[in-house]
C-alpha cells in the first residue's frame, strides 16, 4: 500500500507527500486535505523534497506537486526526478498541479502515463475526488 | 436618473453644467480602459461597473494595485496632470457610466473651481490609502482573508450577489498562482459564504465574508466614506432605488 518512499513503519492514516513552493496555497490546501483525514508531509521547495526523501524513509501514498512559475512540464519534471531519487518503484501516484488554465479545462484531469496525472482544479473538489479515487480511503 | 457617486455629490448647478461634456458608456468584460505608458483618453465615473489598477511586472507576472467603481472616477492621472501612467485600468465587472475626454476634464474641471475638484482629491486620497493597504495586506494576510476581503470589495461596487469572474482571471488580479484561487474558494465554499460555478461568483453569506476578511477590508471603505460624510454603499443603494 505504501509504495513511495519506502517505510518500515505504516503511518497511522493515508500519507500525502505535498511539495508545494506557493507561500499563498499551502495553507488552504492542507487545510482542506487534513479536514478530509489524510496525514500532510510538506516539502517547501523541490530541492527540500529530494533531500528529505534521499536522507530518510517517507510514509507515502501519493506525491502532489504545486510549483509556482512553472509549467505543468516543469513541474511534472520535478515530481518525476523526486520519484528518481527516492528510487521508487514506480507505482505511487504523483499528482501535479497545472499552473495556467482557461475555465474549459477547469475541473479537468489527465493521465499522462501511468500514474502521472495533471489536475486541472475548478472548484478543487474535482482534484480532492482525484486524490480520494487514487489513495486508500481516509479517515 | 441614478449615477456615480462623485457625480451625484455635486451642486446642482456644477452637475447641470458638465451635462454636454459627459457622455453615457457601456464597458464589457476585460475592456481595457488604459493601458500602461499611453495616453490617457477619457475619465470614467462608474455607475455599476467595477474596473481594477493593475501593475504589471516584464515577466508579465500582473497584480491588482486597487479597484475603482460608483464611489470614484477612473482616471485620477488625468486629474493630476498626467498624460499617462505605468499602470493599466481593465475592466473587472462590466456595466454602465459616464465618461468624459480627459481633455475635456482638464479644461472645465481641472483647470476651473469645480467643486469636483475637491471631491476627485478627497477620492485620489481614499484610492493612495487603499493602494498602500492592499500592498501591506498582500505581504501580511492570509490568502482566505485576502479573497474574502476582495469578493467583499467586488461586491460593494457590483451591488449584485451575483458577477462574472474567471478564476483564471481572479488568479491574474490578486497575483497569485492559479490553483491557489481554486483551493481557496473551495474552502470559501465549502463554508457556505460563496459558491462557484464555471466563472460565476455568488454572494452567499455576506456577513461570513466580512467575519473572513481582515481589517484591511474596514480600513478601505471607511477611507472611501469619509469623501461623502458617510457610508458610500448607503448612498449607491438610494441611487440604485432610482432606477
Amino acid at each position: 500500500m505504501h509504495k513511495r518512499f519506502d517505510t518500515s513503519t505504516p503511518p497511522p492514516r493515508p500519507t500525502i507527500f505535498l511539495v508545494n513552493d506557493d507561500r499563498d496555497g499551502l495553507r488552504p490546501l492542507t487545510t482542506r486535505l487534513r479536514s478530509l483525514g489524510y496525514r500532510v508531509l510538506v516539502a517547501a521547495h523541490p530541492d527540500d523534497a529530494q533531500e528529505w526523501t534521499a536522507s530518510e524513509f517517507i510514509h507515502a501514498d501519493l506525491a502532489l506537486v504545486d510549483l509556482v512559475r512553472k509549467t505543468t512540464e516543469e513541474v511534472l519534471r520535478a515530481g518525476r526526478q523526486l520519484r528518481q531519487h527516492a528510487k521508487y518503484d514506480g507505482h505511487t501516484p504523483l499528482v501535479v498541479m497545472a499552473g495556467n488554465y482557461g475555465p474549459d479545462l477547469e475541473g479537468t484531469h489527465v493521465e499522462v502515463s501511468p500514474h502521472d496525472w495533471v489536475t486541472y482544479p475548478g472548484q478543487a473538489d474535482e482534484l480532492y475526488q482525484l486524490i480520494s479515487r487514487l489513495m486508500p480511503a481516509a479517515g | 436618473m441614478p449615477e456615480n457617486l462623485l457625480l451625484a455629490a455635486l451642486p446642482r448647478e456644477e452637475r447641470s453644467r458638465l451635462g454636454p461634456f459627459l457622455e453615457p458608456v457601456e464597458v464589457k468584460l476585460q475592456q481595457l480602459i488604459f493601458a500602461p505608458n499611453e495616453p490617457i483618453t477619457h475619465v470614467y465615473f462608474p455607475f455599476d461597473f467595477v474596473t481594477s489598477t493593475v501593475h504589471e511586472m516584464r515577466g508579465g507576472e500582473s497584480v491588482e494595485v486597487g479597484l475603482m467603481g460608483v464611489e470614484g472616477l477612473v482616471g485620477i492621472p488625468v486629474w493630476l496632470r498626467q498624460r499617462t501612467t505605468p499602470t493599466r485600468a481593465i475592466v473587472l465587472v462590466p456595466g454602465r457610466g459616464l465618461r468624459m475626454p480627459a481633455a475635456l476634464f482638464l479644461r472645465e474641471v481641472v483647470h476651473k473651481a469645480s467643486p469636483l475638484n475637491d471631491l476627485a482629491a478627497a477620492y485620489a486620497h481614499a484610492f493612495l490609502v487603499m493602494t498602500a493597504q492592499v500592498a501591506a495586506c498582500n505581504r501580511l494576510h492570509s490568502m482566505d482573508q485576502r479573497l474574502c476581503r476582495w469578493f467583499l470589495l467586488v461586491y460593494h461596487r457590483v451591488r449584485s450577489t451575483e458577477f462574472v469572474m474567471t478564476q483564471d482571471f481572479m488568479a491574474q488580479m490578486l497575483g497569485v498562482h492559479r490553483p491557489t484561487v481554486s483551493t481557496t474558494a473551495s474552502l470559501l465554499q465549502q463554508a457556505g459564504l460563496i459558491s462557484y460555478n464555471r466563472g460565476r461568483v455568488t454572494v452567499t453569506n455576506h456577513e461570513g465574508l466580512k467575519a473572513g476578511a481582515c481589517e484591511c477590508l474596514q480600513l478601505m471603505e471607511a477611507q472611501f466614506d469619509k469623501i461623502f460624510d458617510g457610508s458610500w454603499r448607503e448612498l449607491a443603494g438610494r441611487e440604485d432605488r432610482k432606477l
